[in-house]
């Protein structure tokens, strides 16, 4: 080639950035794509089971009809969002205090203690969960225990002789803030081990006592890490099949098993583009809505 | 310390108000001793700086006034208080940080109205105390942006206004001048000093910059290794160092050993044998006996010409090794005899071609120090 050619102008920069470009469109921009067409054809006795209509629109919204007045969708959607915000909200809760306790220990314990909170991932996830249905069940000494505990402190009139805890909101919601509190964690010690601790001795020196120190300077300062970590455990979660599925209430079931129904069972793919594409729309909006507050965060002065 | 033969002027905040007074105050991190027992008092209304080279405890000293540190042994007292246990936000005392440390999310209305947050206050007094702050500093058209939109100078203003917002009893700034230009440095240093001077809160400054120290504050301690060397007003420190540590460490100095000869009356001859004379210098009150002695001199006090001078003591001659340029003035490096270097000021004040300035290189010249500029040290480790 040339000197001076487009290779030695600009051919690296254009190869660098391409290659995620090309990434983004051929695994996630094209099965959008994919899907989305999906959600607009109709079902059919065939291989494969869909078909697209022959005659003006070309599309059926009849899918996406059935989203809106079938109440089973509806109210998996509700329990998925429901189930999702709590996990989101029990995951901050537990996960902030210890992000923030990373940031306050000693070198080598903060090493040691990363690690324990990454350990968990070495292991099979589903082994993870099986070891938590061994420990929810009915009969097990953890349910006893909690038993024997729920026992002492109610009447009489109140005692159990177990818990009901598999098969239940309670248990998926559970295993849900066990497995995904990594992800809440991480970023949240990301963004408050890069705060500025001057910044804390300046809010004690004008006055401050630490919990207003920690409510006007630490909450407002780690908003992107919170926003980061709500989103890295609310969109999965949401979305969550296994969990429910193994530990969960099967009469009252998430949209990721609704989903997986009407493609394995059914055979309808268009319902189960349809239910997809309405569930990228849901978990889509609190995303636009964090790039917003992040630009604006930007322009208005938080790091 | 200093000369007690010399009468010393009253410095503007007297020592004696005792406003801030510290006792005998120790910190030590471990096997570390970072302060090591400095006693000082500070009046009301002066600007005091803590000088010295860093870790040689000047932080660590103003931490423990701030509250951040606990000494480990000692008491400081705020206009009579004792501050042992007392946390940082019930202290009467406010800080300026080294690196501002501004909150990036507040505005700075909000920045320098944080700290009258938390105290019980009427909204419009509140609103008063920021506008009239925001005035102070000259900052009123920039209320409403955050920091991370101004320059260096103006959050270097927006820190000192939210410092002294909540009018302090003392006022802490920590190397407040240390993140500007030159040219900003200059003005900056008239400011703080006006507005400590409307204000009439105390203020101590901790500088590694002697000149920041000099042209700030009415009394400078000269911090070294957790310890205060010499305390006195700038001009003293400079003029009349206690120590050849202090001599040398505030402007530059030539210093050569020598050996006492006599005593004559108010003078004292000391033999140098680098320079190869006998200098003539004004005796400390505190010298007595024969023994080795350190014999300092500044640059800027050596006359330096090509003829011969009359009569004058303390004449040696030497030739020009080099010299720097600098503008307002040269530095000149002059090889004596015995091979000695003496270094030499020479203020430009004539408008010079070449051939006009002092000397230049392979000069022969003479350099004459009047007795009373050279200072003695006896010898220290």
């Amino acid at each position: 080639m040339k000197p001076g050619g487009w290779f030695d102008r600009r051919g690296w920069s254009d190869i660098i950035v391409g290659v995620p470009y090309s990434w983004a469109i051929v695994f996630i921009l094209a099965p959008i794509c994919i899907v989305t067409a999906l959600s607009f054809a109709v079902p059919v006795l065939n291989s494969p089971p869909y078909q697209f209509v022959h005659t003006w629109p070309f599309v059926s919204i009849a899918s996406f009809q059935r989203l809106f007045t079938d109440s089973i969708y509806i109210r998996s959607f509700s329990v998925s969002l429901f189930n999702a915000s709590i996990a989101t909200v029990l995951c901050l809760l537990i996960g902030y205090p210890m992000a923030l306790g990373l940031t306050r220990v000693s070198k080598a314990a903060n090493r040691v203690l990363l690690m324990l909170i990454v350990l968990p991932f070495w292991t099979s996830f589903l082994l993870r969960v099986y070891a938590w249905i061994g420990l929810m069940g009915n009969n097990s000494w953890f349910n006893r225990l909690l038993t024997v505990l729920y026992n002492i402190l109610v009447p009489q009139a109140w005692h159990l002789a177990n818990i009901q805890i598999m098969y239940t909101n309670f248990a998926v919601i559970f295993v849900v803030v066990y497995s995904y509190l990594p992800f809440m964690i991480l970023p949240l010690y990301a963004n408050l081990e890069k705060l500025d601790r001057t910044l804390d001795e300046a809010a004690m020196d004008l006055g401050s006592r630490p919990y207003q120190v920690f409510l006007d300077v630490t909450l407002p300062l780690s908003m992107p890490g919170i926003i980061a970590g709500g989103l890295l455990v609310f969109i999965p979660s949401a979305g969550e099949l296994v969990i429910p599925s193994l530990v969960g209430n099967m009469s009252d079931p998430m949209i990721g098993a609704i989903i997986s129904q009407e493609f394995g069972l059914n055979h309808d793919w268009p319902m189960a583009a349809a239910i997809s594409v309405a569930l990228l729309f849901v978990l889509v909006v609190p995303l636009m809505a964090y790039t917003r507050y992040q630009s604006r965060a930007e322009a208005g002065g938080a790091p | 310390m200093g000369d007690p033969d010399r009468q010393s002027p009253t410095p503007p905040g007297r020592a004696s108000d005792r406003f801030i007074s510290v006792r005998n105050v120790a910190k030590r991190f471990g096997s570390f001793t970072a302060v090591d027992g400095v006693s000082l008092d500070i009046g009301k209304g002066e600007l005091f700086a803590l000088l010295g080279s860093s870790g040689c405890g000047k932080t660590t000293l103003l931490r423990m006034l701030a509250g951040f540190e606990q000494p480990s042994s000692g008491q400081i007292f705020i206009d009579g208080e004792d501050m042992a246990g007392i946390a940082p936000y019930h202290r009467p005392v406010n800080m300026m940080f080294q690196s501002y440390a501004l909150f990036p999310h507040m505005t700075v209305e909000k920045n320098i109205g944080y700290g009258l947050k938390h105290e019980r206050m009427a909204k419009s007094e509140r609103d008063d105390r920021v506008a009239a702050m925001l005035d102070l500093v000259q900052l009123r058209d920039f209320a409403r942006r955050h920091p991370h939109q101004l320059s260096g100078g103006q959050r270097q203003r927006v820190a000192l206004a939210r410092a002294l917002a909540k009018q302090p009893k003392l006022l802490l700034l920590d190397e407040p001048l240390g993140a500007l230009d030159k040219k900003l440095r200059e003005q900056t240093q008239f400011e703080i000093a006006n507005i400590q001077y409307e204000t009439g809160i105390t203020f101590v400054v901790v500088t590694h910059d002697q000149e920041e120290a000099m042209t700030l504050a009415s009394r400078i301690a000269i911090m070294d290794r957790g310890a205060i060397r010499q305390l006195d007003t700038p001009k003293n420190v400079y003029e009349f160092p206690g120590s050849r540590f202090v001599a040398s460490f505030i402007g530059s100095v030539n210093l050569f050993d020598g050996e006492l000869v006599r005593i004559d009356g108010d003078f004292a001859d000391v033999a140098v044998p680098d320079l190869g004379i006998t200098l003539r210098a004004l005796r400390r009150g505190d010298l007595r006996g024969k023994g080795r002695l350190t014999c300092a001199f500044r640059p800027e006090k050596v006359h330096m010409s090509r003829q011969k001078p009359d009569s004058m003591a303390n004449t040696i001659q030497g030739v020009v090794l080099d010299f720097g340029y600098f503008g307002k003035d040269s530095l000149y490096r002059i090889k004596m005899a015995t091979q000695a270097l003496v270094r030499v000021n020479a203020t430009n004040d004539l408008r010079a071609g070449d051939d006009e300035i002092v000397a230049t290189w392979e000069d022969e010249v003479y350099l004459s120090i009047d007795p009373k500029a050279i200072m003695i040290f006896e010898d220290e480790a």
